[in-house]
C-alpha cells in the first residue's frame, strides 16, 4: 500500500467515528498535516519513507479512539433555549392576536395556522446548512437583483407601496429589506483580504439593492437595510476582514455615509413636504383634526394608559360617526397601541423586556461565532430584527417619523411572519453548526503594504504594480 | 525515562496552555516543543492532543486560525484566549499546591505520612 493511501485509510477511519460529517474536512487536513510533519521528522532521522509513514501513523494513536474522542466535541450544538425563546415570542403574538380579535368581535381574523406554519418554517431553516450562502454567493446576489427587478415590474401599487398580490399570498415588496442585509453580509464575506478595493466593491454592490428599496418605495425598508449593512460592514472592517487599517477602512465607509445621509434627508424634506410633516410630528395638537390626528390620538392613548388595566381612551375619546371604523382600524394597524389601551402599559414593558433579552442573547452568540460567514449573516439578521422592532414600537407610540413594519415573530402579516421566522431559523442554524464550519485564514496580519488601494489622511493612492500582483495571486489561487 | 501515563494525563492541559502562552503553535509543533523542553520525558500522542485541543477550543480557552506555511501546507494554529490564560493560572496554582503537598509528604521520612 502506498504511503499516502495508508494516511488516507487512517483519516477515513477517524472520520467514520465522527457522526457529524460536515465538520470532518478540517479535522482530516489537520491530522494529515500532522502525520506528514511527523513522517518528515522520521525521514530526517534516517528512516525510509514507508517505515517513517508507519511510525508516524502509530504515533497518532488508535484511529477509532481518536475518532470517538473527536466525535464528543464535533457535534452540532442544539439550541433548545433559543428555540424555546422563539416559541415564546410566537405564543405572545398568538395571545395578542386572539385578544384583539375577541375584543373587537372579529374572531374570524384570528388564524392560528399562520403561527404553526411560521414555526415549521423556522424549524426547517434551523436545520439548513447556512454555508450554502458562501458557495452560491453570486447566484444569491444577482438572483436577488433579478427577482426584485421582476417583482417591481409586475407589482401592484397600493397605499403608496408596491405589492405582490396573488391568490395564494399578498406581500409588500418593502419586506425585501429584511432579506437584503443577509445578501449584503454574503458580499462582505466574499471580499476577504481585498483591502480598500474590497470595501469600495461592497459599497458598489449595496447601491442596486438600496435603489430597489427606494423604488418600492420604502424609507423604513431602506433604513433597515442601510443600518444593518453598515453594522456588518463596520464590524468586519474593525475585525480586519478586508485587511485594511481600522481607521482608514471606517473613514472610507463613514464619511460618504454621513455626507449621503445629510443630502438624502435634505432632499426628502424638500421634495415630500417633509418639513411640514416634521412640524405636526413635533406638535400634533396644532393639527389634531387634520394631518396631526393620528400622532395626537396615539400619544393621548399612551399618556392616558394605566400601568395595569384598561384605560379605554379609544372608546371614550374617539367619537363621531366614523368612531367604530377608526377604532377597528387602530386595532389592526396599531395593535400594540390597542393592547396598551386595553391591558395597560405593562404590555409594552413586558414586550420590550422579551425582545431585548432575545436580541442581547442573539447578539452575544453571534459575536462569539468562530465562523466569519456565520458572524456576518447572524449580525445582519439580528440587526434587522432589532430595527424592525424599534421602528414598530416607536411608530405605535406615536413617535414614528417614518412608518413601522411589524414586530417580528409577534405581530405581523402572514408573509412577513414567514420571512422573519425563516431568517431567525437561519440565525439559529448558525449557532447550531457555525463553530464547526471551516475557519478562515488569519488575515489580521495583512497590512496596507500589500494592498493596491491605500486611503490615508484623505488621500487615495492606487498602486498598479500591486494591483497586477494581486490579480496574479488570485488567478493562481483559483 | 519512561513515565507513568496517569501522572501526565492530569497535567496535559496545563502543559499545552503553557506552551501557547509563549506563542501560537500548530499541533505537531506543540508535541515537538514539549518533547524538547521536557528533555524527551513528555512524548504526547497526537491522538490525545487533538481531541484535547478541540475541546479547549470549544470551551473558549483557545482560538484557532489557518495559515499557509512555507511548504504550502495550511496549518491550523492555536491561540490562547484571555479565558485560556485564566484557566492556565488556575491550573498552575492547582499544580503548585498539589506538588507542594506531595513533596511535603515525600520528604518527611518513613513515619511522616502516618504520624
Amino acid at each position: 500500500m502506498q504511503s499516502l493511501d495508508k494516511i488516507k485509510k487512517y483519516t477515513d477511519e477517524v472520520c467514520e467515528q465522527i457522526r457529524w460529517k460536515k465538520g470532518t474536512q478540517t479535522i482530516v487536513t489537520e491530522i494529515e498535516n500532522h502525520i506528514l510533519d511527523q513522517r518528515e521528522a522520521y525521514i530526517k532521522n534516517g528512516d525510509e519513507e514507508v517505515i517513517a509513514t508507519d511510525k508516524a501513523i502509530l504515533q497518532m494513536g488508535d484511529a477509532v479512539f481518536v475518532g470517538q474522542e473527536l466525535d464528543k466535541t464535533h457535534k452540532p450544538k442544539a439550541q433548545p433555549a433559543m428555540i424555546a425563546a422563539v416559541a415564546g415570542l410566537m405564543l405572545i403574538g398568538l395571545f395578542a392576536n386572539y385578544f384583539i380579535s375577541m375584543s373587537i368581535g372579529e374572531m374570524y381574523n384570528f388564524k392560528i395556522a399562520e403561527y404553526i406554519i411560521a414555526f415549521c418554517i423556522f424549524i426547517v431553516c434551523y436545520f439548513i446548512d447556512f454555508t450554502v450562502l458562501a458557495k452560491h454567493r453570486n447566484i444569491i446576489y444577482y438572483g436577488m437583483l433579478i427577482i426584485s427587478a421582476i417583482a417591481i415590474m409586475i407589482a401592484t401599487p397600493l397605499n403608496g407601496r408596491l405589492w405582490i398580490i396573488s391568490p395564494l399570498f399578498t406581500i409588500s415588496l418593502a419586506y425585501l429589506s429584511t432579506i437584503f442585509p443577509v445578501v449584503f453580509a454574503v458580499i462582505v464575506y466574499s471580499q476577504k483580504g481585498r483591502g480598500y478595493a474590497g470595501i469600495i466593491n461592497s459599497g458598489m454592490k449595496f447601491i442596486p439593492l438600496a435603489v430597489i428599496l427606494l423604488l418600492v418605495p420604502t424609507i423604513t425598508g431602506f433604513l433597515i437595510f442601510a443600518i444593518s449593512s453598515l453594522t456588518v460592514l463596520c464590524y468586519s472592517i474593525s475585525k480586519g476582514w478586508y485587511g485594511t487599517t481600522k481607521k482608514g477602512g471606517l473613514n472610507l465607509v463613514l464619511i460618504p455615509t454621513v455626507l449621503t445621509s445629510i443630502s438624502f434627508i435634505t432632499l426628502l424634506g424638500f421634495r415630500t413636504s417633509g418639513f411640514h410633516r416634521l412640524n405636526y410630528f413635533i406638535n400634533p395638537e396644532s393639527e389634531k383634526m387634520g394631518k396631526g390626528w393620528l400622532y395626537y390620538q396615539l400619544r393621548e392613548i399612551l399618556s392616558s394608559a394605566k400601568l395595569v388595566g384598561e384605560s379605554n381612551y379609544m372608546a371614550g375619546n374617539i367619537i363621531g360617526k366614523d368612531a367604530t371604523a377608526h377604532i377597528r382600524w387602530l386595532s389592526q394597524e396599531y395593535k400594540l397601541t390597542y393592547l396598551i389601551d386595553k391591558l395597560g402599559g405593562v404590555v409594552l414593558i413586558l414586550l420590550i423586556i422579551a425582545i431585548s433579552a432575545f436580541a442581547i442573547f442573539a447578539v452575544y452568540k453571534t459575536i462569539k461565532q468562530k465562523n466569519a460567514l456565520g458572524k456576518y449573516v447572524g449580525l445582519a439578521i439580528i440587526s434587522t430584527f432589532v430595527l424592525q422592532s424599534v421602528f414598530y414600537i416607536i411608530h405605535n407610540l406615536g413617535y414614528g417619523l417614518i412608518s413601522g413594519y411589524s414586530l417580528p415573530l409577534i405581530i405581523s402579516g402572514t408573509s412577513a411572519m414567514f420571512i422573519d421566522a425563516a431568517l431567525i431559523g437561519f440565525m439559529l442554524s448558525i449557532f447550531r453548526i457555525g463553530d464547526y464550519c471551516e475557519n478562515e485564514k488569519n488575515i489580521s496580519q495583512i497590512s496596507d503594504q500589500n494592498t493596491a488601494l491605500l486611503f490615508d489622511n484623505g488621500k487615495l493612492t492606487i498602486d498598479f504594480n500591486k494591483l497586477r500582483f494581486q490579480k496574479f495571486n488570485q488567478n493562481n489561487s483559483n | 525515562m519512561a513515565i507513568d501515563k496517569g501522572l501526565l494525563s492530569g497535567s496535559t492541559t496545563t502543559l499545552i496552555l503553557k506552551l501557547l502562552e509563549e506563542k501560537d503553535m500548530y499541533g505537531y509543533e506543540m508535541i515537538a516543543t514539549l518533547l524538547q523542553k521536557s528533555d524527551n520525558v513528555f512524548d504526547l500522542k497526537a491522538g490525545t492532543l487533538y481531541p484535547l485541543l478541540h475541546n479547549l477550543e470549544k470551551s473558549g480557552a483557545l482560538e484557532s486560525y489557518e495559515e499557509k506555511s512555507g511548504s504550502d501546507k495550511t496549518r491550523k494554529y492555536y491561540h490562547l484566549t484571555s479565558k485560556g490564560q485564566g484557566l492556565l493560572n488556575e491550573k498552575q496554582k492547582e499544580w503548585i499546591d498539589c506538588s507542594q503537598a506531595i513533596n511535603k509528604i515525600l520528604s518527611g521520612g518513613k513515619k511522616y505520612a502516618i504520624s
